[in-house]
């Protein structure tokens, strides 16, 4: 029967496989094996139109296994797809889903669900291997089946968490279930994670899920960006928590107290110990927060900062030099501190800020009081820039280098007489007074 | 007469014919016989052919018939037909 289609044209073949199956549909198996034998000639379409023209599945089954293998057409993987799906043969589609790349994905995933097949699982591995993860979801939670979104979760791809959670809240899935789901997942990509529930505003709701990373020592600076956010939120002990750990960004989570808590974003920045100085400068100044700002700039010790803060430009400047001179640096023990303050003071040509500076820090009983670099540039400053000045800080102090400053008071630019002879007189040397008497005075 | 034709000559094509004609009509099964032996090819195969079909040897209608229109319309017996 076959051998007798050897020398027949195509539309007699068509024909004939059409008679053959309307006497008898019993005919398809038949008619399917005249079809693969005779495809380079008889097109492969207009077989499986015959074959489905009489509902023959086996037997257009039995021809698609046979042609598959040898083309690329999305048409002939989905009417495959189908077959299978209408035998009830779901690990076929399954493996064809899994394995090949032919198919048309949003045709066959339309398929798919609008099939409502028992067997989920093609669905899920089409829409995971594509991309369909939200569209997957919402099918899998409108028909009901969330067992089957676990299998995906649990036993597929973890790394969907995200996505599916995402989705599910978005269709208002009640949090105590989406909760039990969190508790299974112990890996998923937490910056993605973490972004969909806060953009959805429920960060609150992965607070466990975070501490239980946090306490397996997970240090992706993601979870501990979110940890820091959900304690800022429901305020348990930030400012502990800002300080103490080691792996949030700071200018992420600055960022977020700064409309918060200005003194937290002071702490996140703080922490950051450079690269969120001017972060912190912004903060503190529209907040008004210049004590805080003062105390940080001493510590820092940073020339640069220092240039930026000490800038004519700057509009908050007067406030800042206010508290550094009246709080940061009275308040500190360290000498390096002071010297970098000073520097900074010396460098950014503010004299009478700086002669203001040393009279805290020398004239009122500070540890540095007796400083003689200090003693030495106070004075020098005064000679310099605040004459008036200049007697009482020679009469009050006494741990200076008398010689060499009385002989700048000499110097022609600035004929400080009296306060060279008043030097002369307290450290002993008569001769040099004497002198000062009889060519100045 | 089966062995007399063994040799299958071109000449002798009309008693090839004879020989089937008189097995198809009266003992279809040994006409079948003398078709799987595979020996003769000069016989009127129109003429055999429609004989076949009239004693329900369908396939050897199927093999013989030359005309589309008659093969097509032989195979519809597909059920007493061989697949190969």
């Amino acid at each position: 029967m076959i051998e007798a289609f050897a020398n027949f044209s195509e539309e007699d073949s068509i024909a004939s496989m059409h008679d053959l199956l309307r006497v008898n549909r019993a005919n398809g198996m038949l008619v399917a094996k005249i079809a693969v034998k005779y495809s380079s000639k008889i097109d492969t379409k207009k077989s499986i139109e015959v074959l489905e023209s009489f509902g023959t599945n086996d037997g257009l089954l039995y021809f698609l296994c046979n042609v598959l293998p040898h083309t690329d057409d999305p048409d002939i993987y989905f009417k495959y797809i189908e077959a299978c799906a209408r035998m009830n043969n779901m690990k076929e589609v399954e493996r064809v889903v899994k394995d090949t790349t032919f198919y048309d994905p949003v045709r066959v995933k339309d398929f798919l669900k609008e099939g409502k097949f028992s067997d989920p699982r093609p669905l899920i591995y089409l829409c995971d291997k594509h991309g369909y993860i939200d569209e997957l979801t919402r099918y899998l939670y409108t028909t009901k089946q969330m067992r089957c979104i676990e299998i995906y979760l649990f036993k597929v791809n973890s790394n969907a968490t995200p996505q599916v959670l995402g989705a599910l809240i978005d269709m208002d899935c009640d949090e105590t279930q989406i909760k039990v789901l969190l508790k299974h997942i112990r890996i998923c990509p937490i910056g993605e994670l973490v972004e969909n529930f806060e953009t959805r505003g429920k960060l609150r709701m992965l607070q466990e899920w975070l501490e239980d990373r946090h306490n397996e020592r997970n240090q992706e600076p993601e979870l501990h960006n979110a940890l820091a956010k959900i304690y800022i939120d429901i305020n348990k002990d930030p400012q502990d928590f800002l300080i103490k750990n080691q792996f949030y960004d700071s200018k992420i989570v600055g960022k977020y107290c700064e409309e918060r808590n200005p003194d937290l974003a002071f702490t996140a920045y703080k922490r950051a110990w450079g690269s969120c100085d001017e972060e912190l400068i912004e903060v503190t100044n529209r907040n008004y927060l210049f004590r805080k700002q003062a105390r940080y700039l001493v510590e820092r010790q940073s020339p640069e900062l220092w240039a930026s803060v000490l800038n004519p430009e700057n509009p908050h400047r007067k406030n800042v030099i206010d508290q550094v001179v009246q709080t940061a640096l009275p308040e500190t023990k360290n000498v390096d501190e002071v010297s970098n303050t000073v520097k900074a003071f010396i460098d950014a040509e503010l004299p009478n800020e700086l002669i203001e500076l040393l009279e805290r820090i020398v004239l009122h009983n500070s540890d540095f009081a007796s400083n003689k670099s200090l003693q030495n540039l106070l004075i020098l400053t005064a000679i310099r820039s605040d004459t008036n000045r200049v007697m009482d800080y020679v009469n009050r102090l006494d741990n200076y280098e008398g010689v060499q400053l009385a002989n700048i008071a000499l110097e022609d630019q600035h004929k400080l007489y009296d306060e060279a002879l008043a030097i002369f007189k307290k450290f002993g040397e008569h001769v040099e007074a004497v002198k000062v008497l009889i060519q100045h005075l | 007469m089966l062995e007399a034709l063994k040799g299958n000559r071109a000449d002798e094509g009309h008693l090839q014919t004879k020989l089937f004609e008189i097995n198809l009509m009266s003992a279809p099964n040994v006409a079948e016989g003398i078709f799987q032996l595979n020996l003769f090819t000069h016989y009127d195969r129109e003429r055999i052919a429609k004989l076949c079909e009239q004693v329900n040897l369908f396939g050897r209608a199927l093999q013989n018939y030359t005309q589309i229109a008659d093969r097509k319309r032989v195979m519809m017996n597909a059920h007493a037909i061989p697949e190969e």
